[in-house]
């Protein structure tokens, strides 16, 4: 196959236009099955956060834990629903260009940046992130934009990073400390002193403000991974991790790996991006997953561009395998859209959000209680609270999260009704989801066989997979 | 025709003979034939395939592919005559693959001849193949095409005989994993080597990778984001894996193989691995490491473990007969080459088919299948029917009965097998007739069965609570097929009967609550 006649689309361009028009897909789908509504717990988190002003503790929580505010909370703050995904796209537009930038001036060849990006694209930690407009896109952004002008030779360029790098800290410490290592370790080995004496002085001056105005820590976030099938299940996409990397691309990677370890002193900087962040996300945190998404896509777009190049003494192999990529990297792309299209919320839960009045508490699984807290009234905000949320586990509830465990699976009316009290609990919310193996597996299962005590409780509301029962504690003796 | 080939057409139609001669001795298949009958006959059906059936079936569990290639010939002689000539002519097939290795490798005749006959009559895939329609009856001959291929990709013909029995395998069974990690353990071999991958091989690997991962993730994708990492396991429940891999010794290799491949076998290898190299037969050696691998961390089952060692020791017989009639050349005894040749042929073949052939004798001697299939012919199952019996079992239930069953030997295929499976341990052991009234409740069961393979999995000679009332029974010879119908019409207990009342107010389509109690 001739591929000369293409060469004239490799540009940046036609990179953008590609991901706005996956964007574009993941929000049509959107339409149809979820009202337009935006996908993933986070975007409603940071709308709850932002709804409650200056407000120091969560007043959406039952729990009240206090509020970390970072520059992603504020742009969802000053953002209309509607506009979610323009926003989201203007920012996977600017990634783009931003990493092109990058790749094209301190790196690569245009052929090759544009296989790395075509790569990052497809990946289902970009696709998620910039469709659901979570904090990594960003945080993604503005990573791409500290590294732009840390490594621009424009000396008031290279100042403007330290604000830059200030910004990327109140996401959380580990960030900072991530992009810290990584700015060392690579002034330190490709020997330019004066990015080392930039990095001595941004990172002082950071701590220094970090500990006058009050660690945004995020230490509750670092939880650490306990056995392999757990750490597995959550970096690779394939086998159930929200926030992994597909193994297609993995696989890719690890040839690229082997393809630059003779000129690795080219590579250093994704060298070290790669793996600080796979340690990290390994041992700490899938939140650096998108970060180790770059690693894997940089190394696997390199693999197919030398794959591509290199001659091949077995023709029809050759063709066969570059079709695979290409299938590969398609399958992938729309696997993810279809996983971000079904995510919650659906419509049937959006309905029957209108159902609660104001200034309610409300129990479900902590998977939806994102959604509950934001969504939940006829008017809002509504004041209404959940007993746990997405991140409960990340932001340390768990006397909470234990207790709503307890509740689910206690047949034992005092034991239950007490937990409830003790969360004020006026309604809960019970999806087709968690009856079917999210949270229940059998018929009568703990609250389920309580439910049929209609002295305190009553259904209703029953509609499209969605049971509100409401809790009346009035009776209790 | 050259004398050779004359030869390997006898051998091949010896084998055949062979496994028809068994097969159709005994009336019935064996319990594990009955899965893919099921589907066969579904697809049998209809003489165009359903679109929709292919779309939803699983690829894999389903044995989708195998089974078209059955019901495409029942067409032509009926499902059952299909079922034992197909697979038993795939597995003659071995034959003639193990021919053309040896032979590549050797450029002997005899030795391939040889490795050829001793493949056909290797005991554990024999007597696990001959009657229970296995897929590795093609799957092995795939399996070692593929490899044969893959050893001569330098040469241009095998390019496109690679992409063929690549894709073959990789529609046919999840068996490519093998292959995949043969690959593996070859590159290591080579590295410890210090030999360079060859530029074909580079690529084909590369090639292999890509289109192993898509592939499988394509066909796999729902299932592990619903099973997860127990996708590795199979979803074997927890209970079952035990029985399952119950360790690997040196007898059980001895008696699946063979004792004289076995013991030319280990000595080739000693000799392939610290005195001679040769690029071919390291990845033979990859192959075999690769296998006792996955049976050591207990991720195939050891039969089909020994069935592809067994094939791998065939072809180690081979290159040994090539070697000792070289050495013996060499030495004082030349003379005496013709009557030491013959001498090895006739006691390797010897022994080989007293092994397979009692083996084979046993299996259908102290098989139940003939008087399960009579108890089920008797019986009033019908197709509401819900009968439990051991995984093993459950399909063949299904095939003569067209009955509903919970859980088969494809746990693949259910979402939360290891419930299912306690559920039915707890059927067959629980001493308390509450307990099990509470099963036969939640499911609707309406027949147990109790045969051999029962008690052989569930440790019960008998049900503990078979004499309460609303329990029936039928006995035949040693199986005992138990009717609850009974205790599905009468009210039991107290309890049950108000669990049952409540359940019963709270009609699921209704938004308003209704507030009667029952009396």
């Amino acid at each position: 196959m001739n591929y000369q006649k293409y060469l004239k689309y490799v540009n940046v361009w036609v990179l953008i236009a590609l991901a706005i028009s996956l964007m574009g897909i993941v929000a049509i789908g959107r339409c149809m099955v979820a009202e337009c509504y935006p996908p993933g717990p986070e975007y409603y988190d940071h709308i709850s956060i932002a709804e409650q002003g200056d407000q120091k503790f969560d007043q959406n929580i039952v729990t009240q834990r206090h509020i970390y505010r970072s520059p992603h909370t504020f742009i969802i703050d000053y953002i209309d629903q509607s506009l979610y995904v323009p926003v989201s796209m203007l920012l996977a537009a600017l990634a783009i260009w931003l990493y092109h930038n990058i790749l094209r001036r301190h790196i690569l060849n245009k052929y090759m940046t544009f296989i790395i990006i075509i790569m990052t694209i497809c990946t289902p930690n970009f696709i998620q992130s910039f469709s659901r407009l979570d904090k990594f896109s960003t945080l993604s952004v503005l990573m791409l934009l500290f590294l732009n002008v840390f490594l621009s030779r424009k000396w008031p360029l290279k100042l403007l990073s330290i604000v830059i790098l200030a910004l990327i800290s109140m996401y959380g410490v580990y960030y900072f400390i991530f992009v810290s290592v990584v700015l060392y370790m690579y002034s330190v080995l490709s020997r330019k002193q004066t990015s080392f004496v930039l990095t001595m002085l941004s990172s002082s001056i950071i701590m220094l403000m970090l500990y006058q105005y009050g660690f945004p820590l995020y230490l509750n976030n670092l939880h650490v991974l306990s056995g392999s099938v757990e750490r597995l299940s959550t970096v690779l996409y394939n086998l159930g991790g929200t926030n992994g990397f597909s193994i297609f691309h993995l696989i890719l990677c690890i040839i690229g790996l082997n393809f630059t370890w003779k000129n690795k002193s080219r590579y250093y900087l994704a060298y070290f991006i790669f793996i600080i962040a796979m340690v990290m996300s390994l041992y700490y945190t899938p939140d650096f997953n998108p970060l180790v998404s770059f690693g894997i896509s940089f190394f696997a777009g390199v693999a197919f561009y030398r794959i591509i190049l290199m001659e091949w003494s077995l023709l029809l192999i050759r063709q066969f395998s570059i079709y695979i990529i290409g299938l590969g990297l398609l399958f992938v792309s729309i696997a993810s859209a279809n996983h971000i299209i079904q995510q919650e919320p659906q419509a049937s839960l959006i309905d029957s959000m209108q159902f609660f009045d104001q200034n309610q508490t409300i129990l479900s699984a902590p998977q939806y209680g994102s959604y509950i807290k934001t969504l939940s009234g006829k008017i809002h905000p509504s004041g209404n609270r959940v007993v746990t949320d997405a991140y409960s586990k990340a932001k340390g509830d768990i006397d909470a999260l234990n207790d709503t465990d307890t509740i689910f699976r206690s047949r034992n009316l005092d034991i239950t009704l007490n937990l409830l009290k003790k969360y004020h609990v006026n309604y809960i919310l019970m999806t087709d989801q968690m009856l079917n193996g999210q949270v229940w597996t059998e018929k009568d299962e703990g609250l389920l066989f309580l439910l049929s005590n209609q002295d305190y409780f009553n259904k209703e509301y029953h509609l499209d997979g969605i049971q509100i029962w409401r809790v009346s504690l009035e009776n209790q003796t | 025709m050259k004398k050779t080939n004359l030869w390997l057409i006898a051998i091949l139609v010896v084998v055949l003979s062979a496994r028809l001669f068994f097969s159709v001795s005994h009336p019935h298949f064996m319990p594990e034939a009955y899965d893919y009958l099921v589907h066969t006959k579904e697809i049998a059906s209809s003489l165009i395939p359903d679109p929709l059936k292919i779309v939803s079936s699983d690829l894999y569990t389903d044995n989708l592919a195998y089974n078209y290639i059955i019901a495409l010939c029942s067409h032509f002689t009926g499902i059952e005559i299909a079922s034992t000539i197909i697979p038993n002519a795939f597995a003659a097939l071995v034959s003639l693959v193990c021919f053309i290795i040896v032979r590549d490798l050797t450029k002997d005749d005899t030795a391939s001849l040889l490795s050829a006959l001793v493949s056909g009559f290797i005991p554990v895939f024999f007597t696990e193949t001959f009657d229970s329609l296995s897929i590795y009856t093609i799957v092995i001959p795939v399996f070692f095409l593929l490899s044969y291929s893959f050893m001569n990709i330098t040469q241009k013909k095998h390019e496109h005989r690679y992409l063929i029995f690549l894709l073959a395998l990789i529609v046919l069974h999840p068996a490519i994993s093998i292959f995949i990690l043969s690959i593996i353990f070859y590159f290591i071999i080579l590295q410890t080597e210090k030999v360079k991958l060859k530029k074909q091989e580079t690529e084909i690997i590369i090639f292999t990778m890509l289109l192993y991962v898509w592939f499988t993730f394509l066909i796999y994708k729902n299932k592990m984001l619903l099973l997860g990492p127990n996708i590795i396991w199979q979803n074997i429940p927890q209970s079952v894996l035990g029985q399952y891999y119950y360790g690997v010794d040196f007898f059980s290799i001895i008696a699946g193989v063979g004792l004289i491949p076995f013991m030319a076998g280990i000595y080739m290898i000693y000799k392939y691995i610290f005195r001679e190299r040769n690029h071919k037969m390291n990845f033979i050696l990859a192959i075999g490491l690769s296998v006792m691998v996955l049976i050591i961390f207990n991720l195939i089952k050891l039969k089909v473990g020994l069935i592809f060692l067994g094939i791998i020791f065939a072809l180690l017989l081979g290159l040994f007969y090539n070697y000792i009639n070289e050495y013996i050349s060499k030495t004082k005894v030349a003379k005496y080459g013709p009557l030491i040749r013959i001498s090895i042929i006739l006691i390797t073949i010897i022994s080989i088919l007293i092994v397979t052939i009692s083996n084979s004798i046993t299996t259908l001697s102290e098989s139940q299948v003939t008087d399960m299939v009579e108890v089920l012919k008797q019986s009033e199952i019908n197709r509401t029917d819900l009968v439990i019996s051991s995984p093993d079992t459950s399909n063949m239930i299904t095939y003569f009965k067209d009955s509903r069953l919970i859980l088969s030997d494809q746990y693949l295929k259910y979402d939360n097998p290891d419930k299912l499976y306690n559920d039915i341990e707890e059927l067959y052991t629980t001493p308390f007739i509450i307990d099990a009234l509470r099963i036969i409740r939640d499911y609707n069961i309406t027949y147990i069965m109790l045969s051999e393979w029962e008690r052989e999995r569930f440790g019960v000679p008998i049900l503990k609570y078979s004499k309460a009332s609303c329990i029936d029974f039928s006995k035949y010879k040693d199986i005992i097929l138990y009717s609850t119908k009974n205790c599905l019409e009468n009210s039991i207990r107290d309890e049950y009967r108000d669990r049952l009342a409540l359940s019963e107010i709270f009609n699921e389509t209704d938004l308003v609550l209704r507030r009667s109690l029952p009396d």
